[in-house]
């Protein structure tokens, strides 16, 4: 009992940090029909922003990462300048192509400037954890979170409340009637990258807090969180945090009893386990737990 | 003339003239199009499928680029100011605002978040909320259905929430692709009536049909296109009583009763055909 309780706190953070880059992938996608894999890169820049300006700059932790955050909502809009906004009316395979190449030159770039070995973030609470009865819950689980749940809830409040949130939802369902009513389909695409871009960095940090690290294999979590996108509905942001926690328990779950209790299928297996849960999930919902079954009366 | 409203004394609300317009640079699709509207008039214009009614539509209201089509040639003014190379924002600002072919109501949003879309453009919060007020006391049923998804309304509720939804833009000229599409007959006549209303109001209005019986019935002007060209224009009345156009248009009104289902249909396989292509 008291393992799966642990087990559950641990999925749950670990989902958190998916569903923040799920999250990214599903607002890009809805205001662009791009699915952008570079979001790992902006995961990976997120992290070793925070180390640099907390670690060698010495800049307070709170300070770093939130600076850290900003920066990677900024470079957002900039990658969909430089880049994506060029490859519009391409085909989707090809645009595909752009974001997985610039995923493999950030990859290749972060290590290069500083180096390969794991970087202690600088992040306060480090390797502490708390007891609760017999159970055992890692400090960094509960700072994820509680920031994820914060920073979720605030973006859900833009989209339902804000006048630009409400321009975005209309123009993922309808972008000519988005633009004849006067909103700048432009204006919706860079706010969709810097929310992603932003989200990828809080997910960078709270991956490589505590006893982690940040390395340059942190991006790999786009790997584990793309699934979770599609599973959850590729257009639809409450699939996007769903997907992300679905995935991240039954990852968690996988490594803590799997090893025990079917060790024929191997030490990783808990690694696959995003793409397993997928593939059964589209079995049955096609669509994804909340993709859009088309609203429309014959 | 019957306009009884004075054109002279008013001037031109909206003017083109010469308007050349293409797709992909191959297709001709409005050639030399001349067209006047005066302020607090209803001007109708006919045409056939395929005549270029949409793409006139779409040259007024700065839509041509995303379908790949541009302003070749001629004047386009609103008030006396070039609406030439504007964006669909800055046409909306200016006082434009339009009912697109097939409703295009956002499903998923509710009747009130879609009339929120159409107030996008404004920054004075007491305007929007009396044209909110003046909106639901024209269409009572949003009113009541301000919290319904919009997806689930029938069709002829859905025209009016694309309708409301323009006029909370706060447009000086409202303008409507075949507002009677697919509806029934006496939802056409109350869509005709609001029509009415909303003129009665102040609003200028430009009504592009093929259902030349409910247009005529309460514009001022008319205008007929034909692949591309205007070729009458004139009183209402005179239109009505023209035997090309009865002959033309008027046909066409006389099936509404037996199968305007199916030819609704029919013209949006059609429509579809050239999205894709
Ligand atoms: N996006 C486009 N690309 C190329 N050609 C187009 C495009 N849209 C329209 N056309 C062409 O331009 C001409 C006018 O089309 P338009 O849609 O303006 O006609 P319409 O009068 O609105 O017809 P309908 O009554 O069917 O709506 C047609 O020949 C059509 O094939
Ligand atoms: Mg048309």
């Amino acid at each position: 009992m008291e393992q799966l309780l642990q087990l559950l706190v641990a999925g749950l953070a670990l989902g958190a940090r998916y569903a923040l880059v799920t999250l990214g992938f599903v607002v890009i996608f809805r205001a662009t029909g791009v699915i952008n894999f570079a979001q790992g890169s902006l995961v990976l820049l997120g992290a070793y922003l925070t180390y640099q300006f907390a670690g060698p700059w010495q800049w307070p932790f709170l300070l770093a990462a939130i600076t850290s955050v900003i920066a990677c909502g900024a470079c957002g809009p900039v990658i969909e300048r430089l880049l994506l906004r060029r490859m519009v009316g391409r085909p989707a395979f090809a645009v595909i192509m752009v974001t997985l190449g610039l995923l493999i030159v950030i990859e290749q770039a972060v290590p290069t400037m500083w180096g390969q070995d794991p970087k202690n973030m600088g992040d306060p609470w480090g390797i502490d954890t708390v007891q609760a009865g017999a159970v055992t819950v890692a400090v960094r689980d509960l700072w994820t979170l509680g920031l994820t749940a914060l920073a979720i809830a605030g973006v859900f409040g833009f989209f339902r409340y804000s006048r630009y949130g409400l321009a975005m939802r209309a123009t993922a369902l309808d972008q000519e009637a988005a633009q004849a009513q006067g909103i700048s389909v432009r204006r919706v695409v860079a706010l969709s990258w810097t929310i992603a871009g932003a989200a990828a960095a809080l997910a960078g940090i709270t991956v490589a807090s505590g006893e982690a690290g940040v390395s340059p294999s942190i991006s790999q979590i786009a790997l584990a969180a793309f699934p979770a996108a599609i599973l959850g509905g590729l257009d639809s942001p409450y699939g996007a945090i769903a997907g992300g926690l679905v995935i991240g328990v039954s990852q968690t779950l996988t490594a803590g009893y799997q090893p025990d209790h079917a060790a024929w299928l191997g030490d990783n297996f808990h690694v696959i386990m995003p793409y397993v849960v997928m593939i059964a999930i589209l079995l049955v919902r096609p669509y994804g737990l909340f993709g859009t079954r088309e609203v429309e009366r014959a | 003339m019957n306009d009884h409203r004075g054109t002279t004394e008013r001037g031109a609300l909206l003017s083109l003239d010469g308007l050349e317009v293409r797709y992909g640079g191959a297709i001709h699709a409005l050639r030399g199009v001349r067209l006047e509207i005066s302020d607090g008039e209803i001007v109708a214009v006919l045409g056939t499928n395929g005549a270029g009614k949409t793409t006139l539509l779409r040259a007024l209201t700065g839509l041509l680029p995303a379908h790949k089509g541009h302003i070749t040639g001629g004047t386009l003014t609103l008030a006396g100011t070039s609406l030439l190379g504007l964006d669909p924002a800055d046409v909306v600002r200016r006082g434009i605002a339009q009912v697109m072919e097939g409703r295009r109501v956002f499903a998923e949003l509710t009747v009130e978040e879609n009339l929120r879309t159409g107030a996008f453009t404004r920054a004075d919060k007491r305007a929007v909320a009396a044209d909110f007020d003046r909106v639901y006391s024209l269409f009572p049923i949003l009113a009541e259905r301000r919290r319904a998804t919009a997806g689930y309304l029938s069709g002829g509720e859905q025209q009016m929430v694309a309708i409301a939804r323009a006029l909370l833009a706060g447009p000086r000229l409202l303008i409507l692709d075949e507002p009677s599409l697919g509806l029934a007959p006496a939802m056409v006549r109350r869509i005709r009536d609001n029509l009415t209303e909303i003129n009665r109001q102040g609003t200028t209005v430009l009504l592009v049909e093929q259902n030349a019986r409910m247009a005529l019935s309460i514009a001022d002007r008319g205008y007929v296109l034909e692949t591309g060209r205007v070729v009458l224009d004139g009183p209402a009345a005179t239109l009505l009583a023209d035997p090309e156009v009865q002959r033309l248009y008027l046909g066409i009104g006389e099936r509404e009763g037996v199968s305007i289902r199916e030819l609704a249909r029919q013209r949006r396989a059609e429509q579809q055909g050239v999205v894709s292509r």
